[in-house]
This record gives C-alpha cells, structure tokens and sequence, in this order.
C-alpha cells in the first residue's frame, strides 16, 4: 500500500506521489501566501488537502507531525515567516493544524485551526 | 479583534435526492425521520460506541444521506467501529460528493488518490451501480454524478461516457448539466460528439422507458402500446 510506498522523508522533501506514482500536490502551481489576508483566505483549503491526506497515508502523517511549515514549502506553499503552524494531537489521533501569527511585542495569535471532524448535520 | 476562526474542512449544499419523487408530505416525514436518526448515530460517537454509530450512519447512506455517507467514509477510513476498508470509505466519499455535497471534496481526493487504478475502477464499477439505481428511481441528479464518475473516478477517464451521461442530465434539466456537457464537449472531435449524441438519444429513450409516470418528462418518447391481433 501507499504507507509503504512513499516514506515521510520523502513528503518532507516533496516527492510524495500518488498510488499510481503520480507525483501528489498540494497545489496546482507554486503559491506564495505573501500576507495574512492571503493565507485566511487560501490556507484553509491547502490544509484541508494535507489533512485528509494524512489520514490515510502514515508517512505524509509523520511528515506533517514533524513540521507542518517546511512540508508545505516542500510542496510548493510558501507563507510569511510570520506565520506558525503548530499541530495538536499525538500521532495516530486525530490531528488539529494551529495556525498563528507571531512577531516581536506581542504573543502568539491564533488565526485559525482546522480539523477533519465528523459532519454534524445536512 | 479577528475572531477565531474553526474551520471545518466542508460547506454544505442542498441536495435533491430520490426524496424528491416523493409526495411533499411523505418526503417531510422521511426526512424529520432521518435526522432524529442522524442525531442518535451522532449520539452513539459521542459516547465512544462506533460500532453501533456505523450501523446507523450505514442504514441512512444507503438511503441517500450525504452527511451520513461522509461520517461512514470517516469511519471505515480511521476502521472505527468496522474494519479499516479504503474501498468502502472511498465508495461513500464519493458517493456523498457526486451527488453533490462538497464537505467530501477533500476527504474523497486523498482517499482517490491514495488506491491503484484497479481499485478506483472497483469503486466506480459500485458507485455506477449505485447510481444507476438512484436515476431510476427518478433522481436525475444522479445522471450528472454518472458523468462525473466516469470523468473523474474511472483511471483512466471515459470521457465519452461521461459526455453521454452528461447530455442526459442535461436532457433531464439537471442544474449545471449544461454547463459541464458544453465544457466536456468543447474540446472533442465533431465525429465523437456526433457519437455520443447518438447514444444519448438512444439511451434517453431507455431511460425513459426505465422511469415511472411522475418522474417521466413531458419531451420521454410514448410509451409503446400492446396492440391486439
């Protein structure tokens, strides 16, 4: 299966690729998130690829434990060095990705965060 | 201040399911019906009992709720409550998507992505069957999936198919059928469009024959007539 397939050393350096050796994006071009109205905007999406992706790929999961940021650069996704990713959640659970904004004079702020949950209702 | 913000990864759409061949009041019940079910099954995870949510989350996939086909793709996915099996979480991802609730999107790309061509055709082989059964019974919506399926499940793509289905739903008047026939079609030969527009018309006289008189549009051939002698 795919967890053999394609080791999370491999995610982290952007060679990830479908079941059928396709080469796997997170994005259809290189994308850089230059401002924080920009990353509101089209992160959420980006994320949510990556999430359910490692739902069911163990080796992208570990990839994404390890550093959530430097993958998405791996993978084309450039954001502010103001911008943090953090994930909540031990391995195998279900993940949460923080997303905040840091910088000098002022604590982390929390932008976001996203989770594949359950749907609620219709 | 930003407020924070919790995103779900999924937005919802209203979907017209086979509900809709139904009398108002009959179509109310079955669905204030469905969502006391839903809420139980919901319940059921809450409280750590999975195997009794899938169960329920299943009885109501099968009859064409979105959010309960999503949860049941979740669950096979994560093998909660049941046996890990990407086939099947696969099968009800893109069944909930196809017939068009777009809270699947994700979930059904990385669960597409991540199985052989063999496999993805085992699912669309079942996703057609399943929505071979839903246009039958009169909901057209499912015509557009059928196109859709054969676009962007089948590895790799029948675009004639889908282009037939397509013109179908179109013929159907399926909500931005017209539109995605026009783009599919848009970039094939006058011959193969030819092609396809005779199968169509073909097909449309069967599946007219296929569909009960509620459902059956005004522009469906008469129904051929036993004669004596």
């Amino acid at each position: 299966m795919l967890d053999e397939m394609t080791s999370s050393q491999d995610w982290e350096q952007g060679r990830g690729a479908t079941a059928d050796g396709v080469a796997w994006g997170l994005v259809a071009a290189p994308t850089c998130l230059e401002d924080l109205e920009r990353v509101e905007r089209h992160l959420p999406e980006i994320l949510g690829r990556a999430l359910a992706r490692s739902w069911i790929d163990a080796g992208f999961s570990k990839a994404l434990q390890r550093d959530p940021k430097r993958l998405l650069q791996a993978y084309g996704v450039t954001l502010p060095r103001s911008v943090e990713l953090r994930i909540e959640g031990r391995e195998g659970a279900r993940p949460r990705i923080v997303v905040s904004e840091v910088g000098r004079g002022f604590r982390p702020r929390r932008l976001m965060y996203l989770q594949l949950v359950m749907v609620a209702g219709r | 201040m930003r407020a924070l913000s919790v995103l779900t990864l999924l937005f919802a759409v209203s979907l017209a399911m086979a509900a809709s061949a139904m009398p108002p009041e009959t179509a109310w019940d079955q669905r204030a019906a469905e969502e006391v079910a839903f809420k139980a099954a919901m319940d059921h995870l809450h409280r750590g009992e999975a195997a009794e949510a899938v169960d329920s989350f299943r009885h109501l996939a099968v009859n064409g709720h979105s959010a309960a086909q999503i949860n049941l793709a979740i669950l096979y996915t994560r093998g909660e409550g049941v046996p890990s099996d990407r086939l099947a979480a696969t099968r009800w991802a893109w069944r909930a998507r196809l017939m068009g609730d777009r809270r699947a999107a994700s979930l059904s790309d990385a669960l597409l992505e991540a199985l052989p061509a063999r496999s993805r055709n085992v699912v669309a082989d079942r996703l057609r069957e399943d929505l071979e059964a839903l246009a039958a019974a009169g909901a057209f919506q499912a015509f557009l999936a059928l196109g859709r399926l054969e676009a962007e499940v089948r590895t790799p793509p029948r675009l004639d198919d889908a282009g037939v289905w397509l013109m179908l739903a179109a013929a159907f008047e399926v909500s931005q059928a017209r539109r995605m026939r026009d783009r599919l079609i848009a970039g094939v030969t006058d011959a193969r469009r030819l092609s396809m527009e005779a199968r169509a018309g073909e097909a449309f006289t069967v599946w007219c024959d296929r569909l009960t008189s509620p459902a059956r549009p005004v522009t469906c051939p008469a129904p051929a007539m036993a004669t004596d002698g």
